[in-house]
């Protein structure tokens, strides 16, 4: 793996009133890695990737992406900079074809590309996400899986460097969740780095180089799948107190 | 029609009402009616461009009737004041208020929902304070006497009222080509965009303040202009443009016609500004019955007449065209 930082943030809080929903957050994000983010409901995942593309913006604290600071910057500006991201529940452009969905993630995410090559872009995507044929087909109308993808597709229309995806198989089937995890791993393969937020633990572990647990807006805890699987406090937030006396970390596979 | 593709279809019948409203003026003598018409085709006017913003941007702002009001003053006080020809006062309306529009869009636009209304709320009745004390150039509450139109020998008077009707219908196909142009256009797919997903326009870098902020100023332009035009036809401008009625009657029309649709709001105009005339004789109730009508209309028709309209025809159609797809599709 390329150990080049690509994300950092130094100490970033972000508050809701007095509530701290993310809390004096360090972190580095390597080009190339899947660096999984968990923690229970309410842990401050969301807020952090929110914080992250300035969808909320940080009440303190430092966000870089390749050492420039993005922290002040608005989420378009962040966009165009090469950071796309995917929300928990399917938000698309419902009143628009599949295909204007795409198209518009590339006029306006790929801001110096010219305009054939954005077409060709939005077709190469289309047919990777699984969506070839539909490009006519209502977003709105579609499924929850195709909606999923669609994100995914609207997100990679952009030309991310960095794809942050927010629980990307909630909602979705078994097989459908096989899927985009294969998509994912397919993703970063060609060079995109993911950051992902997954509440299936199984998967996370399994696709991620490294994994962060969250809780209460704090990191807990942060190395690979197995330092983090055998980190007491995660065993505790995860499964209670007695399984940390038993240290069975292989609870999670 | 609420389709934004110009399909044949939807040429034909574009045409078709438009040679039905060039020919209107050979067939009414009354001047009433054709007063009505005017004062319906000057909404539709200033209703297509609040829906520009309102119906497809997802703005939702009350600034509309203000800019109609600003584009009459600055058209009206520069003919007066300054001796300029009213033609020339159409393009200044506009530009007064596109100027207004900007100055009012950058940090309103910043602002969404109650903010943005209550904004553009305090824009309507400061405009209003600032014509009521500026008496010396406004009149102040006696009102302003406008000149009106001259051209060769085409008389503008209140008798013959044809020729504003043509410089009215004018204005509104152009404002209604101009919104065209703009929802067809990136920036109008921007627009739309935002109004389905906002987050998710930002996040695939959409810069909503920018795409905003020019659909509002190329409304205000519009407005303003037909503001202008208004002045000059009506020939004495007041207060009266800046009541609570005004709002209430711009939005029930685009309510009524159906909102981010893109005739409904002309529609609408037409409709509320007849049904309205209707109970002229119990003047003080009138705005009572436009805001019933508007409650009704979102009650039993939530997508506006045109929508219902066009269910109707559809219904109507399938009685007499069988589909054949449905022929085979049953056992």
């Amino acid at each position: 793996m390329n150990q080049k930082m690509i994300l950092k943030l130094t100490n970033v809080s972000r508050y809701f009133g007095k509530l701290a929903a993310v809390k004096d957050m360090s972190l580095e994000v390597f080009s190339g890695e899947i660096f999984g983010i968990a923690g229970p409901n309410g842990s401050g995942k969301t807020t952090l990737i929110n914080t992250i593309t300035h969808i909320v913006p940080s009440n303190s604290g430092e966000i870089y992406f390749k050492e420039r600071p993005i922290h002040d910057l608005q989420t378009y500006t962040i966009c165009h900079l090469g950071i796309a991201r995917t929300f928990q529940n399917p938000e698309i452009f419902g009143s628009m074809p599949v295909l204007d969905n795409m198209m518009l993630g590339a006029i306006y995410g790929m801001k110096h590309e010219k305009g054939f090559k954005k077409i060709e872009h939005v077709r190469t995507i289309l047919k990777f996400v699984g969506l070839e044929g539909e490009e006519k087909v209502k977003a709105g109308s579609l499924g929850i899986g195709p909606k999923k993808r669609l994100m995914i597709a609207i997100a990679l229309a952009t030309k991310p460097q960095i794809l942050i995806l927010d629980e990307p198989c909630a909602g979705l089937t078994a097989i459908e969740s096989k899927e985009i995890i294969a998509l994912i791993g397919q993703l970063n393969r060609q060079g995109i780095t993911i950051m992902i937020i997954e509440h299936n633990m199984k998967v996370l572990m399994n696709i991620s180089n490294r994994v962060m647990i969250m809780d209460h807006g704090v990191k807990i805890c942060e190395g690979t799948p197995d330092e983090v699987s055998k980190d007491p406090q995660v065993i505790e937030i995860y499964l209670g107190k007695k399984y940390v006396k038993r240290e069975i970390s292989s609870c999670w596979k | 029609m609420t389709d934004h593709k110009l399909t044949k279809g939807n040429i034909i019948t574009y045409g078709l009402l438009l040679l039905v409203m060039m020919l209107i003026p050979f067939f009414i003598e009354d001047n009433y009616i054709l007063h009505l018409l005017i004062v319906s085709l000057v909404w539709a006017n200033v209703v297509t461009n609040w829906n520009l913003t309102l119906g497809y941007g997802g703005m939702f702002h009350i600034a509309q009737p203000t800019f109609l009001a600003v584009g009459a003053y600055v058209a009206g006080i520069s003919a007066v004041q300054f001796g300029i020809s009213p033609w020339i006062c159409l393009a200044i309306g506009g530009i007064g208020t596109l100027i207004t529009g900007i100055l009012i869009g950058v940090p309103s636009l910043r602002v969404k929902g109650i903010y943005l209304i209550l904004l553009t709320f305090a824009l309507h009745f400061t405009t209003s304070e600032v014509v009521f004390h500026l008496k010396d150039y406004t009149g102040g509450s006696m009102g302003l006497t406008v000149p009106t139109f001259h051209l060769g020998t085409i008389e503008f008077s209140s008798v013959n009222l044809a020729p504003y009707y043509y410089i009215a219908l004018i204005s509104l196909i152009a404002s209604l080509l101009v919104a065209k142009l703009l929802i067809r256009s990136n920036i109008g797919k921007a627009l739309i965009a935002t109004r389905d997903s906002e987050v998710l326009a930002v996040s695939c870098g959409i810069n909503l303040y920018k795409f905003k902020l020019i659909t509002f100023s190329v409304a205000a332009f519009m407005t303003g202009i037909v503001g202008a035009f208004y002045s000059h036809y009506i020939m004495v401008i007041g207060p009266e443009l800046f009541t609570f009625s005004q709002i209430v009657n711009g939005f029930g029309m685009i309510v009524v016609g159906g909102i981010g649709t893109f005739m409904g709001p002309v529609l609408g105009s037409f409709a509320i500004t007849f049904l309205s005339e209707l109970f002229r004789d119990i003047e003080s109730f009138r705005p009572i019955i436009v805001g019933a009508i508007i409650i009704l209309t979102l009650i039993f028709a939530p997508k506006g007449i045109l929508h219902e309209l066009e269910k109707l025809f559809s219904k109507t159609r399938s009685l007499f065209i069988r589909n054949p797809n449905k022929e085979k599709v049953s056992p």
